[in-house]
């Protein structure tokens, strides 16, 4: 189980005080959104470099918030932002003329086997064939393993609403894996057997 | 489960990289504090012309280092060097990396200008969060202490920390078999105890390719260990184990240390093994040895062999001498 979210009362904290609090309140966020950005960023998005961003947005932009309850919802929805331009990024920089800087994400080690990271790769492929509202329902509950009212109350949405979601989003995985790999049950039924 | 069993294949993040990220926030934070300072109009003027001047590209240097005394060094106006040793630096005043390849290099970088300093062993990489650091690197690895500020330590091995005037120095540990052979000889000569030494010895054995001479050699040191501290059996089975590698390099001098170990410990039946090669290709002092669990069973043979190992123009022990000429008796 991952752990817990911050508690609200330092967003209240923050957003009644000054830069010693909201310091605080983003130290208190910052593993949760490294882990957010390299878990939807893939292996194209340098995810320090997303979460970096992402804070100094939060950091800038916090005297928006007027709810401390939904600032968990708003700090969730700048990450993906950040993680949607930087993909804009890397994309336009393929075409922009000399020498381009090849970054590795983090996470990505050389040690890992080219077996890892093909599977690896194919995961990122299904993943990102799925519509969004689904493969972030499906990248918290199963990758951060949230309970569903904190991915309700990530996303903003009601906990029926992420139940049918997260129900769409396997079968739609299941789907996509086996338009394209065809072996995913094959493989389950091989190790339960 | 099926699905989220394939989606547990994805990479988990790299969790080293979250103080990493904590440390590049902070001082993101710190230097925007400092732009809302009274003089901000001046400093906005600043750095426009500094955004100006950074869009005319500086030109990198690659400078080789070696220096066998202390040598200061003036890399820019924010980054200072003081080293001993030899390497290689290439980068821009404010962007330089460094491969440190022997010696200790001492880094001075004025903290929040910026500045990005990566020191590269072997071992691992320094990266300076603004601050006055050393890094030493010998046959133990690479050491790296800080007097002022923080740099983050990631290793070869694993391991990553950041490494404070409080918390330090840390060495990342020679990771390869080469590396860990030269390692355990320098804790054996810093007189760590023999356990010590076995874990490195055992590490590299772990990771060697059995067909490769460093595998053979961190062999024997392990055979040599065991032969010192016991048990005298673990050094027999290192013995051996050398000996089917077929390398040449450290045959004889595996049976001489496994043949004297079993001479002393186990009598002629456990050593004939390793003594009876050495009777052709051995020291004068092996041929004795031989010639002196050959005597109980073929007499002339170790007569001649013995008459052999003096004719030798070589140091004999005394005893073994003694032992020898008793032998020949009067023949000689």
């Amino acid at each position: 189980m991952r752990p817990a979210l911050p508690d609200t009362a330092l967003t209240v904290a923050a957003m009644d005080g000054g830069d010693r609090e909201i310091d605080a309140l983003a130290h208190a966020w910052l593993p949760h959104v490294y882990r957010w950005c390299h878990r939807f960023g893939g292996p194209k998005v340098d995810s320090e470099d997303a979460a970096h961003e992402s804070l100094m947005v939060m950091c800038r932009r916090l005297s928006q918030v007027s709810d401390p309850e939904v600032f968990p919802a708003w700090l969730f929805s700048i990450c993906k932002r950040v993680i949607a331009n930087q993909r804009r990024k890397a994309w336009f920089l393929r075409w922009v003329p000399g020498p381009v800087k090849e970054r590795p994400a983090s996470g990505w080690s050389p040690l890992r086997t080219v077996e890892a990271r093909e599977q690896a790769t194919q995961v990122w492929r299904v993943l990102g064939a799925l519509p969004e509202i689904q493969r972030e329902v499906l990248v918290l509950s199963v990758l951060e393993e949230r309970r569903g009212p904190e991915v309700a109350s990530l996303l903003n949405i009601p906990l029926g609403t992420v139940k049918s979601r997260l129900r769409l989003a396997r079968i739609g995985f299941k789907e996509q894996w086996a338009e394209r790999y065809g072996a995913l049950d094959l493989n389950i039924l091989k190790e339960v057997g | 489960m099926s699905v989220d069993r394939q989606l547990r294949q994805l990479p988990e993040p790299d969790e080293r990289r979250i103080s990493h990220l904590r440390d590049r926030f902070d001082q993101s934070r710190a230097q925007r504090s400092t732009r809302l300072l009274p003089w901000a109009l001046v400093g906005a003027t600043l750095m426009a012309t500094a955004a100006v001047l950074s869009l005319m590209p500086e030109a990198a240097c690659d400078v080789p280092l070696r220096t066998d005394g202390v040598t200061a060094l003036a890399w820019s106006d924010t980054v200072a060097l003081s080293l001993q040793g030899h390497g290689r630096a290439q980068g821009t005043s404010h962007d330089l990396v460094i491969d440190w390849e022997m010696g200790t290099l001492d880094v001075n970088v004025v903290p929040k200008t910026g500045t990005s300093v990566v020191v590269q062993t072997q071992e691992g990489t320094v990266r300076v969060l603004g601050t006055v650091f050393q890094v030493t690197r010998d046959a133990l690895g690479a050491t790296t202490s800080v007097s002022r500020g923080k740099v983050q330590v990631d290793c070869e091995d694993g391991w990553s920390v950041v490494v404070t005037v409080e918390r330090g120095p840390h060495t990342c540990l020679r990771t390869g078999p080469g590396g860990l052979l030269r390692r355990a000889d320098a804790l054996e000569e810093r007189g760590e105890s023999s356990e010590v030494v076995l874990q490195t010895l055992n590490r590299g054995l772990s990771i060697a390719d059995s067909d490769a001479a460093v595998y053979g050699e961190l062999l024997v040191r392990r055979m040599q260990l065991h032969a010192a501290h016991g048990p005298a059996v673990a050094a027999f089975v290192d013995a051996d184990r050398y000996l089917a590698l077929g390398q040449q390099a450290r045959t004889s001098d595996v049976l001489r240390l496994a043949g004297r170990l079993a001479l002393s410990s186990d009598g002629c039946d456990r050593a004939e093994r390793y003594l009876a090669p050495l009777s052709v290709q051995g020291t004068a002092e092996d041929q004795l040895m031989w010639a002196s669990c050959l005597a109980a069973r073929d007499l002339p043979a170790a007569k001649a062999l013995a008459q052999r190992a003096l004719e030798r123009d070589e140091a004999i022990d005394a005893n073994w001498k003694t032992w020898g000429d008793n032998l020949m008796g009067g023949s000689r």
